[in-house]
This record gives C-alpha cells, sequence and structure tokens, in this order.
C-alpha cells in the first residue's frame, strides 16, 4: 500500500464565513493531525493566529453574504504554515494593517487581532490574485512528540 | 450562553460556563454579564477556569465588562486558563484587571 506523503502533515477545509462555521473548522482543525500531534503551547499558538485570521474574513470580508474559507494548514520541519484563502474583498491598501498594539490603559474594545496575528507568527505575506485574497502564515513550533 | 452566579462574602463571582468566548458568542456574553453586575456586591469576579479559549472579540467584551461594573469596582479575573493567559499578557491586558489564580472560595464552588 503506498503511503501518503502528506498524510498528518497538511490539513484542508473549506467552510462558509460564518463565526459558527469558524467554530466548528478550528475545532476540527487543533484536534487532529497535524496540529493534535504538537505541544499544547503550539497548538494555541495556531488556533489564535487562525481564528483572528478567519474572524476578520468573517468580518470585512463578504459584507453581502457569507462566501467560502479555504484553509490549509501543513507541517514541516520546525514550523506550521498556514494558508487562507478567501474570494472577499481585498485588505486596504492590499495589505495587511500596521499591527500596532491598542494602548491598554485606554481600555481598548478592539484593534487587537492583527498584533496577535504578527505577535504569534514569523512570517506572513498577503497577495491579491484575480479575485483571490492569499494570506500566509508561518509560525515556529517544536517537534512533534 | 451559560454564566453562573455565585455569592461569596463580598463579591459577586460570574463563572462562565462556556469553553470559548469568540466572536460567535462575545454579544451575548457582554448582554449577560449586563445583567449579572447590576448586582450591588462591592467586587465582580469573572471566573474564566472553564473557558479554555478567549479571541479579540472576546478580549474586548471582558474590557466592555470593566467599564459596565461602574466607576467605583473594578472586574476581576480568575482562573486564566494558559491560552487566555497568554492572550491577555500579549495584549498587556493583563495590566488593566486585577487577576486571581482562582476565584475566591473557589475550592467551596467547586463542581
Amino acid at each position: 500500500m503506498e503511503a501518503d506523503p502528506a498524510h498528518g502533515r497538511k490539513m484542508r477545509l473549506v467552510f462558509p464565513a460564518t463565526e459558527q462555521d469558524v467554530r466548528n473548522a478550528v475545532r476540527r482543525l487543533t484536534a487532529a493531525p497535524p496540529l493534535s500531534d504538537l505541544p499544547r503551547v503550539d497548538i494555541d499558538s495556531v488556533e489564535i493566529v487562525v481564528v483572528e485570521a478567519l474572524n476578520n474574513i468573517v468580518e470585512h470580508a463578504y459584507p453581502d453574504s457569507p462566501g467560502d474559507i479555504d484553509l490549509c494548514i501543513e507541517a514541516g520541519n520546525d514550523q506550521i504554515t498556514v494558508e487562507i484563502i478567501d474570494t472577499g474583498k481585498p485588505l486596504p491598501d492590499l495589505r495587511p494593517p500596521e499591527p500596532r498594539l491598542p494602548d491598554h490603559t485606554t481600555l481598548p474594545e478592539g484593534g487587537f487581532g492583527w498584533f496577535l496575528i504578527h505577535s504569534l507568527t514569523t512570517t506572513m505575506s498577503y497577495l491579491r490574485d484575480g479575485n483571490r485574497n492569499v494570506l500566509r502564515l508561518g509560525l515556529i513550533v517544536s517537534k512533534a512528540d | 450562553m451559560q454564566i453562573d452566579r455565585i455569592a461569596g462574602d463580598d463579591a459577586l463571582i460570574a463563572r462562565v460556563e462556556e469553553d470559548r468566548i469568540d466572536a460567535a458568542i462575545a454579544i451575548r456574553f457582554k448582554d449577560k454579564m449586563r445583567e449579572i453586575v447590576q448586582d450591588p456586591s462591592p467586587r465582580v469576579v469573572l471566573d474564566l477556569s472553564r473557558v479554555s479559549f478567549v479571541d479579540s472579540s472576546g478580549l474586548g467584551a471582558i474590557v466592555a465588562v470593566m467599564k459596565l461594573v461602574g466607576p467605583d469596582r473594578k472586574l476581576e479575573l480568575a482562573g486564566l486558563t494558559p491560552s487566555v493567559e497568554r492572550v491577555f499578557r500579549l495584549t498587556r491586558m493583563d495590566q488593566v484587571f486585577t487577576i486571581h489564580p482562582q476565584a475566591p472560595g473557589g475550592a467551596l464552588h467547586g463542581g
């Protein structure tokens, strides 16, 4: 029997851009390989980053009715790569906003999302490809046990 | 959105019985807490020991609740689990709240 070289190292999910679908997708993502093989702290890091990126799409990309989100995560040697594709509105100025941390002394209720993504990733790229937004994120993680 | 109210000596403890405070639930959480914090207790403690995940929406909602407890009280947090503690620490919002390892009288109210 031929082994699938990507088995356990890659996971792809396609789902509508709604809050509940994001919840369900993230639960599935963290419960299965490759994420489930990682130390808890790394699963948590990926979860935070993915949720924030997906929330942005739900909130901003599809103002009329939810389109799809195509999410793929892949485990490399010491890193997890996340690729998120949607066909909604492009990011303003075609790039992620500056990850400025809101001043905590002003009791901010928002503006944390991109900062969290930036804090927990080592690489981030965004490109607009035809009608698609492609966001790629890389996180350094410990080797799976 | 289930939040249990537990009366402590001088504190009202609001224990969140959901495992996530995220975009899908943040508004309901705020609405429920708006009712709960009308309790005149001098202290309000939000017990998050059952919550394994808070995203930026959830964080924002918790800050909003802080503003709802009124000028004379400060919202206290208890039982932050690792991922939740990390989000508070990374955003420096851990400096805005009094944070306890567990809710006051926690052992008595377990289960």
